[in-house]
């Protein structure tokens, strides 16, 4: 009846995962208790879980980035502490499988559950405001793809209650992650959630690629793109490229585990290396998955903040191109000391280096796009300086790890750790940070709190450095990665600065938390009226923030890369059509939490071999799109009155800020600051407008 | 406005923190950084053997070339971030300004150069450091079989007949071909002061040459995650003159009891943090058996009397 499910798997052994689960438990119910007492269910079934809305997607997606952030952090920060504490003649306080579960944890969760819905939450928010759309091109599937990643992400959460989650590194590297050396249904929790997260992500790339090619508005050709728009675009292609292959191996590794078949067993013909291979076929492109759009937020950011065109926007294209496409030639690699012969190997390693020319041309762009600007320091743009200088340091590391002789030395060792996390920390998180600044009045109507952002930078930098440059120095004092302890005393030394680094960035992290409270708190003050807080030059800046349901009453033309910029310095920006027209929107539907729903019980009947539970929820999965697709009327209309009303009081907004007037003084791109300083706005800094060159 | 605000206080701070500083490095020497920060533990620059010293050497090259990258992307952020800041109004502000040929050109061809420069060093070094070329020597090169077990290292000498667990020897300036193999999940072999590591994997037999220059005491270690007693899975490597050589080996001959099929099964099984132990003989083509039971079979060895293969 309930498979493998016992009472047992409600059992632990240790107190801390108890005192998790009660935190865990305690909190869900805590909630579900408020929102009863506030009666918010209603408001949130009707506005929220229902939704197809891109931009409420978005805001989902990266709510549930930062709760997985947390999570993600606290096992890091617990890895850190153990280390620190399981030095020569000291116990530590962990068990051996525990730290095991805690180090694939951090890994699973900061790359899947933070990263991933974090860059999909940033594209949803932006990519239609960019291209001047309505709504991406399938907004169902878009819905679906969010509640099968809080579907996976739930799976997760529960192994923490109800038996254990893998101890196989994030990886899952055969034949460890296979039944016989994981006995445990650890695994299987993690091969169901990266599956169901594996097939949102799928169905996201699939989505944006089409919105990307199908959805620009007129005029905006390939070349006028925005940046964002093009390292997403870039990202789409690498998703619906590669992410089968971790489909495909992730579901033969689920065959050896329930059906007995030997695929990846390394027993009776069974291939370790082919498990290997087929996840770093996805593994190495996913890298560039999670860094790509987020050079892009850099471009964005640069941009904007230094008040000037970015330089060598074609150079950033064709290089983003080029990443992309190298990064599927790579993925070799990762295992350079399986044993293969050096013509492969060096042949690899060569290919890996290559990928540094097009990201060193684009590092340079954005220095260059810095010269001769005015660089105002505004958050994202201190995010930005920071990525730029920790980021060539990890990639000074990443060509040292390419070279196959050195690999040899350095390969599984912390070395290897501090070099993905000094290329992914500032590469990755910096960037969505400053895109969570950068968009957030975008999204919500208004600015985030600058004091606490700068805090939180601070915490994150200096937390980056004191916690991974004793990494590399431990990797070159030969210690591995995942030791759970050590005899060594001087690896002792480092680990306890290196966890005194981990509590610097939870600072950090606990600032950017009080930056959300305190910007809501005084979310009055900083209210973002023009829809364009920050001189803003692609299309989102045009609208209102938050934009209405339609974003666009009027699909814009483009003439320009920065098209809004264009229309500044035409002056024809904010402009009101004679009349407006109906606008059809698609309706909310509950049919992707019901489908989502289904895939989490799916994955846990899965896990724990409930196989007529999980069979009827294969058949309600796909009854529910069966009918769906009966549904006759799938949209609804906006009148156009209301459509007029919306506009309008966004229109008294523009005004009532000054907007109009400033714009009057913008004369060439990017002159938003001395509009500023020309319009007698309290905000002038200096009274004296100088004339650009 | 809050750069400014900041730069007040560095202003401020300057002189106490010139005085800070030129106090701290007059206060500690060299040899006070080395102890402090236990650089002379950094095994990865203090090696004892010629694959190692070609490493550190190769890596001692790369980051010299790549600082040609690093110095002036630091040194131009830094520079353009502070010279051209909103605050600084008599700055030259080019808006419009998003292209130029030439510098384009730069920008791809001084990377392309530098990479260049990198692939030939790669080319030759992974082809010098292959873990499967012999290491020239004038002494004959000793054969070394390794097998990975849940959670310790069982070498076996096939030409001195003998086998020992998480303890290695090796005279110096002698070569040694490992050949590796895992009775249970992937290991990575490795000794850091000595050079490369490579993986063992069930079923299938990756080879390894090492070779010591250096009298010493070196630590070995599983690299590859492998488990609960993974942590513990370390062994003592000594590189030792011949003479000393000979009476380790004499020493393990002397042991009580030989790896027989029965000690074989005996040993595979999981245990952590094993001591060393010797075996007198070993039971001959035991490695390939080994190798041969994963590739057929489930990796179990049979118990002697079930035994019909050999």
């Amino acid at each position: 009846m309930f498979g493998k499910l016992t009472l047992d798997a409600f059992t632990h052994s240790s107190l801390i995962i108890v005192f998790a689960n009660v935190i865990m438990v305690g909190t869900g119910l805590l909630v579900i208790g408020l929102l009863t007492y506030f009666r918010k269910w209603g408001y949130l079934y009707r506005e929220w879980f229902t939704t197809v809305d891109h931009k409420k997607i978005g805001v989902m997606y990266i709510f549930i980035a930062l709760i997985f952030l947390l999570r993600g952090f606290i096992d890091a920060a617990m890895v850190r502490a153990q280390q620190a504490t399981a030095g020569p003649g000291m116990e530590g306080y962990l068990e051996a499988h525990h730290f095991a579960e805690l180090f694939t944890g951090h890994g699973t969760m900061m790359i899947f559950f933070m990263a991933m819905p974090f860059i999909v939450g940033l594209m949803n928010i932006a990519i239609p405001l960019q291209i001047g759309a309505r709504d991406v091109s399938y907004p169902l599937l878009n819905a679906i793809s969010l509640w099968l990643t809080a579907a996976a992400g739930a799976l997760v959460m529960i192994s923490l209650l109800i038996g254990q989650f893998s101890e196989a590194g994030w990886s899952g590297y055969t034949p460890f992650s296979g039944l016989d050396h994981s006995p445990s249904v650890g695994v299987d929790y993690w091969i169901w959630a990266l599956q169901i997260s594996g097939i949102s992500t799928t169905l996201t790339g699939v989505n944006f690629l089409v919105t990307i090619l199908k959805k620009r508005a007129p005029g905006m050709s390939f070349m006028r793109m925005p940046m964002f728009t093009w390292t997403s675009l870039c990202t789409t292609i690498l998703i619906v490229l590669s992410f089968p292959a971790l489909t495909v191996a992730l579901a033969l590794l689920a065959l050896d585990r329930s059906a007995g078949t030997h695929f990846f067993t390394g027993t009776m013909g069974g291939d370790q290396m082919m498990y290997i291979n087929m996840f770093w076929v996805w593994g190495h492109p996913e890298v560039y998955i999670l860094v790509l759009p987020v050079f892009g937020v850099f471009s964005e950011v640069v941009t904007t903040y230094c008040n000037k065109r970015l330089f060598g926007y074609k150079s950033m294209v064709w290089a983003t191109m080029a990443i992309a496409f190298l990064s599927f030639t790579v993925w070799v690699h990762h295992f350079f000391t399986m044993g293969q012969d050096p013509l492969r190997n060096a042949a690899f390693g060569i290919a890996t280096m290559v990928i540094a020319i097009p990201t060193g041309v684009k590092i340079y762009d954005w220095i260059w796009t810095m010269f001769r600007g005015r660089i105002e320091f505004k958050l994202p743009m201190l995010w930005t300086l920071g990525f730029i200088i920790t980021f060539t340091m990890g990639g000074m590391s990443g060509v040292l790890l390419a070279i196959p002789g050195a690999d040899y030395k350095m390969h599984n060792s912390l070395f290897l750790v501090a070099h993905f996390h000094n290329v992914l920390i500032p590469g990755t998180m910096f960037g969505l940070l400053a895109g969570f600044y950068y968009w957030f009045p975008k999204a919500f109507g208004f600015k985030l709190d600058e004091k606490w952002g700068r805090h939180s930078f601070f915490g994150w930098l200096v937390g980056f450095y004191v916690a991974f440059v004793p990494l590399y120095m431990l990797g070159m004092m030969g210690m591995p990665r995942r030791m759970a302890s050590y005899e060594n005393p001087v690896w002792h030394f480092w680990l306890v600065i290196a966890a005194i680094g981990a509590l610097i960035v939870a600072y950090g992290i606990f600032a950017m938390f009080m930056q959300i409270y305190v910007s809501y708190r005084d979310r009055e003050k900083n209210r973002d009226l023009s829809g364009d807080p920050w001189g803003g030059r692609t299309l989102e800046w045009s609208i209102a923030s938050p934009p209405p349901e339609y974003n666009f009453a009027i699909i814009p033309e483009v003439h320009d890369r920065d098209a809004f910029m264009y229309m500044k310095v035409h002056n024809t920006a904010y402009q009101r059509p004679e009349r407006y027209e109906d606008i059809h929107m698609p309706k909310s539907t509950p049919i992707a939490i019901v489908i989502a729903g289904l895939a989490f019980v799916f994955g846990f009947a899965y896990v724990w071999h409930i196989w007529w539970l999980a069979g009827l929820c294969l058949l309600g999965v796909i009854g529910a799109v069966i009918a769906r697709s009966f549904n006759p009327e799938p949209e609804y209309v906006i009148p156009a009155e209301e459509v007029e009303r919306t506009e309008n009081a966004f229109h008294d907004k523009v005004a009532q800020d000054g907007a109009l007037e400033r714009m009057k003084h913008i004369e060439s791109f990017g002159d938003e600051r001395s509009a500023y300083a020309a319009t007698p706005e309290p905000s002038t800094t200096g009274t004296q407008s100088e004339k650009p060159l | 406005m809050s750069i400014q605000t900041s730069g007040n206080t560095i202003r401020r701070l300057r002189l106490p923190l010139i005085v800070l500083l030129t106090l701290m490095l007059a206060g500690c020497s060299a040899q006070w950084f080395v102890d402090t920060f236990y650089l002379n533990e950094l095994v990865t620059f203090f090696t004892a053997g010629p694959v190692a010293a070609y490493q550190r050497n190769v890596m001692l090259f790369t980051f010299t070339v790549m600082l040609f990258v690093l110095v002036p992307v630091v040194g131009f952020t830094l520079w353009f971030a502070w010279h051209y800041r909103a605050s600084n109004r008599h700055n030259t502000y080019t808006a419009n300004w998003y292209h130029s040929g030439l510098l384009e050109a730069f920008l791809w061809g001084g990377p392309t150069v530098i990479i260049v420069i990198l692939a030939v060093l790669t080319w030759v070094s992974t082809f010098d450091l292959d873990p499967y070329k012999p290491l020239e020597s004038e002494n004959p090169t000793i054969e070394v079989q390794a097998i990975a077990m849940d959670w310790k290292w069982l070498f076996i000498y096939p030409d001195y007949n003998i086998a020992v667990v998480n303890e290695i020897a090796l005279p110096v300036d002698t070569p040694l071909q490992i050949d590796l193999t895992s009775a249970s999940v992937m290991n990575a072999f490795m000794i850091p002061r000595l050079g490369s590591q490579i993986m063992a994997m069930s079923g299938m037999r990756t080879r390894l040459h090492l070779m010591a220059t250096e009298k010493g005491e070196y630590f070995g270690k599983n690299y590859q995650y492998s488990g609960d007693g993974f942590a513990g899975m370390n062994f003592q490597v000594h590189a030792v003159k011949p003479d000393a050589f000979d009476q380790w080996i004499e020493q393990a001959r002397a042991a009580s009891k030989p790896l027989d099929i029965a000690a074989y099964r005996e040993l595979v099984k999981p245990s952590k943090n094993v001591d060393p132990i010797y075996y007198s003989s070993v039971r001959d083509g035991l490695f390939d058996y080994v190798i041969k039971r994963f590739q057929e079979g489930d990796g179990s060895v049979p118990p002697p009397d079930r035994l019909t293969d050999r």
